[in-house]
Order: structure tokens, then C-alpha cells, then sequence
């Protein structure tokens, strides 16, 4: 994934949290401190990187990243591998 | 692996739920919830109304109650039932098998077999395949498969993740052998590789339950329940149902040379509207043919959220009609199974409350 993959995914993330407004994220916006993160919101964002990245993210990978910029890392390296 | 069975019918269901309910708004104060995720999660998930036992009722109770309905209505005759097969993970103890205690309380004759099978949410399909099996034994003529689940019992009521979709059911289900030229095609696959993504730590030999297995902790996202509680890894069971299901409900279709079309109704087992949501779309199957609705009337109560979704959806239908139906169970183990069978001309297939 390049750069403006990295701005997909960012907005692929802000549209699970529905009613926020999507340009208030970037790759520094540390997801779990938003208002409305949850375990539901975590599930969401685990479905998504299924469904659209074909990857598998673990609670590890949840718990372990703050920023966007650290989960996008993540799902990076697993679609490389 | 796939497994066939020829000749077998199911010939009535009755779903048993308790009629004490209770509503996710009324309970959302507990968990502490921001309105915001409240509202979502009832959207996403279907949280609802859903059904549990009050008291000290237990598994054989709400199947006792069943069976004695459908005695006391003439839809059953307990001198024709060769075995009594049930499945439960919330035993009313240890030993004796419930199945004989149900046996017992019912007053059934002595020669047949009792058996209880330890299985979750794919236990509906194991005791039919299980059924099905007793059924090639000439002196067994009529199976009754019960699958019945009290297992709010086993749910902290301040863990956000399980509580509020959690329910308790019964389900009779009479399994016999037909002169009709019938086939099942059933399919099966279990890990217990990772049969702790779904567990109760304590209550078993390995660890006893004891004062200190009932001490409320909370996890790392403030859901308190102690090691006597079902414990779920929810990310890690949605993603094995993504993986698994839709290839083996494929791997299904083609072994038993039908199209996705030709299937009537898709009754899966009912964990959460979201991830019957996400099966349809993967599969892609339109949602009338797959109903979600149990976890938001019912709760999801384990394997008999699968009678549950065919007598509330399809009810009277299959005493008159018959229907081509793909059932799938999937979770606990981790065990995973499919079956197409026609059903239809049942004697009944209703639910009753308790």
C-alpha cells in the first residue's frame, strides 16, 4: 500500500464511527481515544481489514497501536506477507 | 467431512422459551454504555428483547415442559421414543446425564438410549448427524433430539460483550425414518486447536469452582465477570465464522449438487444480526432467505437458536409446504456444520413459552 492507500484507509476507518465527521482523521488521530471507540467499534474495524485488506488483525493488534498511522502499519505488513 | 443420510425425516420441532423478558433498554444503564454506542449497537448487533429463565430453571425443566406439551397435545407418544438425545452445555449436573433425568421425569419406558452431548452453537446439526446415526439401528424407530441451553446462568451481568445478547431456549426436535426417498447431505469440521475462544474457565475438574473463582475481575475493557463466567474472544470468533462458513456452505452446496438458488431458506445459527449480515453478503444470499431476527426477540441461546429461527419464521409453513433448507451451527468447540434437507409435512413446528 502507498500513500494514498493510506488515505483509503484512514477513511475506511472513520466511516465505521458513522457520525464523525471523516476529514477530522489522519494518521495521527489515536482511534481509541475518539469519542464512541467500543469493543463493537473494535470488531467493526477488524471486520473491515477482512473484508477489504483480506487481513486478520488480533485484539494484540488493537491493544498494541494508538495512532491510524500505527494500525495502517499493521495491516500493511500483514498484506505484504 | 461430508456425511450422507438416506431415508430420515424430521417430523416436528417445538421451540421452548422462557417467557420472561427483558429489554436491552431497560439494561443499558448497567453497562454504562454512551447513548451513541447504545443506539448502534441495538442497530448492528439487533440487541432487542430476549428470554431468560428466572430462578432456578434449569435445562431439563424447559424440555420437560416440551415433551409433556406435546404428550398432553397428542402430537407425541412417549411409548415411541427408542432414544432420547440431548444437547447441552448447562447440564443440571455433572452426572447424571439430564437425558436421564428428563427420562426419568417423564416416566419413558426403559429399553432405549439416553445420551447427552456436550456441544454450542453447532450442537443442533451434531445431534441430528447423531439422530440420524441411532436411526440405522432397526430397533430404534423415533429419536427425540432435544437441545435446550440455560446459559445466561453462565453470563456475568456487567460484561458488556455477552450479557445483552445472551438468551435461554429450549427445542424438541422428532427425528424418525422415512419410506420416502430422502437424502441429507450434511457436512462437519471441528479445531480444538482453538477451543478456548469460547470458555468457562472454572466450574470443570481442571478448576473446581471456589470462593475465589467467583471473584468479579475486569478485563482491559472494564467488562467485570469472574473465571466462573463465559469468557469470548468476540474478534477472534467473528473472524473464524468469516473463514469457515461461507467455503463450507459451498463446499456443501456442491457436494450435494444444488445451487445457492435452490435453497429455500438459509436457517444458520443466530449470534448476532452483524454477523449474519456479513455471512449473507459473502455468500451472497438475500437477507429474506436468511432471517436474523432471533438475537433481537429472543437472545442468542446456543444451538436451539436454530429451532428458535424455524419455528418463529417458518412455523405452520412446514405442516403444509415443504421447503428446501440449509442449516449451518457454529462457534463453541470450535466446531463448525452444515445440512440441506428438504423439510416439510411436519406434524408441527411451533413455540411455546414456559
Amino acid at each position: 500500500m502507498n500513500d494514498l492507500e493510506m488515505a483509503a484507509f484512514i477513511e475506511k476507518v472513520a466511516e465505521q464511527y458513522g457520525h464523525v465527521d471523516t476529514k477530522s482523521f489522519s494518521e495521527t488521530t489515536r482511534f481509541k481515544e475518539l469519542e464512541g471507540w467500543s469493543s463493537l467499534m473494535a470488531l467493526l474495524i477488524i471486520s473491515m481489514a477482512y473484508e477489504d485488506y483480506n487481513v486478520t488483525l488480533s485484539r494484540e493488534d488493537i491493544r498494541q497501536t494508538k495512532t491510524l498511522f500505527d494500525l495502517y502499519e499493521r495491516v500493511k505488513n500483514k498484506v505484504s506477507r | 467431512m461430508n456425511l450422507i443420510f438416506k431415508n430420515k425425516r424430521i417430523s416436528g420441532v417445538l421451540a421452548v422459551v422462557p417467557s420472561n423478558e427483558v429489554c436491552f433498554d431497560d439494561e443499558v444503564l448497567n453497562y454504562d454504555f454512551p447513548v451513541d454506542t447504545s443506539v448502534k449497537l441495538k442497530h448492528i448487533m439487533g440487541y432487542g428483547k430476549r428470554r431468560v429463565v428466572n430462578g432456578d430453571i434449569c435445562s431439563s425443566d424447559l424440555c420437560v415442559h416440551g415433551m409433556t406439551y406435546l404428550f398432553e397435545n397428542g402430537l407425541l407418544d412417549k411409548n415411541e421414543i427408542d432414544a432420547l438425545v440431548l444437547v447441552t452445555q448447562t447440564p443440571d449436573y455433572i452426572l447424571p446425564p439430564t437425558s436421564n433425568i428428563i427420562q426419568g421425569k417423564l416416566g419413558l419406558k426403559e429399553d432405549m438410549i439416553c445420551m447427552d452431548i456436550n456441544q454450542g452453537c453447532a450442537g443442533y446439526l451434531l445431534g441430528l448427524i447423531e439422530s440420524f446415526l441411532l436411526l440405522e439401528q432397526p430397533s430404534i424407530r423415533k429419536v427425540v433430539l432435544l437441545n435446550a441451553d440455560v446459559i445466561s446462568k453462565k453470563v456475568s451481568c456487567q460484561d458488556r460483550n455477552s450479557h445483552p445478547l445472551i438468551g435461554d431456549a429450549a427445542s424438541v426436535t422428532i427425528v424418525e425414518r422415512t419410506e420416502e426417498d430422502t437424502t441429507i447431505y450434511a457436512t462437519i469440521k471441528m479445531n480444538g486447536g482453538n477451543a478456548f475462544a469460547v470458555h468457562i474457565p472454572a466450574g470443570g475438574c481442571r478448576r473446581p469452582s471456589s470462593p475465589e473463582t467467583a471473584q468479579l475481575f475486569a478485563d482491559e475493557s472494564g467488562n467485570r465477570r469472574s473465571l466462573d463466567h463465559l469468557v469470548m474472544n468476540g474478534g477472534e470468533v467473528f473472524l473464524f465464522v468469516q473463514k469457515q462458513v461461507p467455503p463450507m456452505i459451498c463446499s456443501l452446496l456442491e457436494f450435494a449438487g444444488q445451487s445457492k438458488e435452490s435453497i429455500d431458506y438459509f436457517l444458520f445459527h443466530q449470534p448476532n444480526r452483524f454477523m449474519l449480515v456479513k455471512l449473507a453478503e459473502k455468500l451472497g444470499i438475500p437477507m429474506e432467505k436468511m432471517p436474523c431476527n432471533v438475537v433481537e426477540r429472543f437472545g442468542n441461546s446456543s444451538g436451539a437458536t436454530i429451532p428458535v429461527a424455524m419455528t418463529y419464521n417458518l412455523g405452520d409453513r412446514l405442516t403444509r409446504e415443504s421447503l428446501n433448507v440449509c442449516l449451518a451451527g457454529f462457534g463453541v468447540g470450535l466446531t463448525w456444520a452444515s445440512m440441506i434437507l428438504q423439510m416439510g409435512n411436519m406434524r408441527f413446528n411451533h413455540l411455546i413459552e414456559y
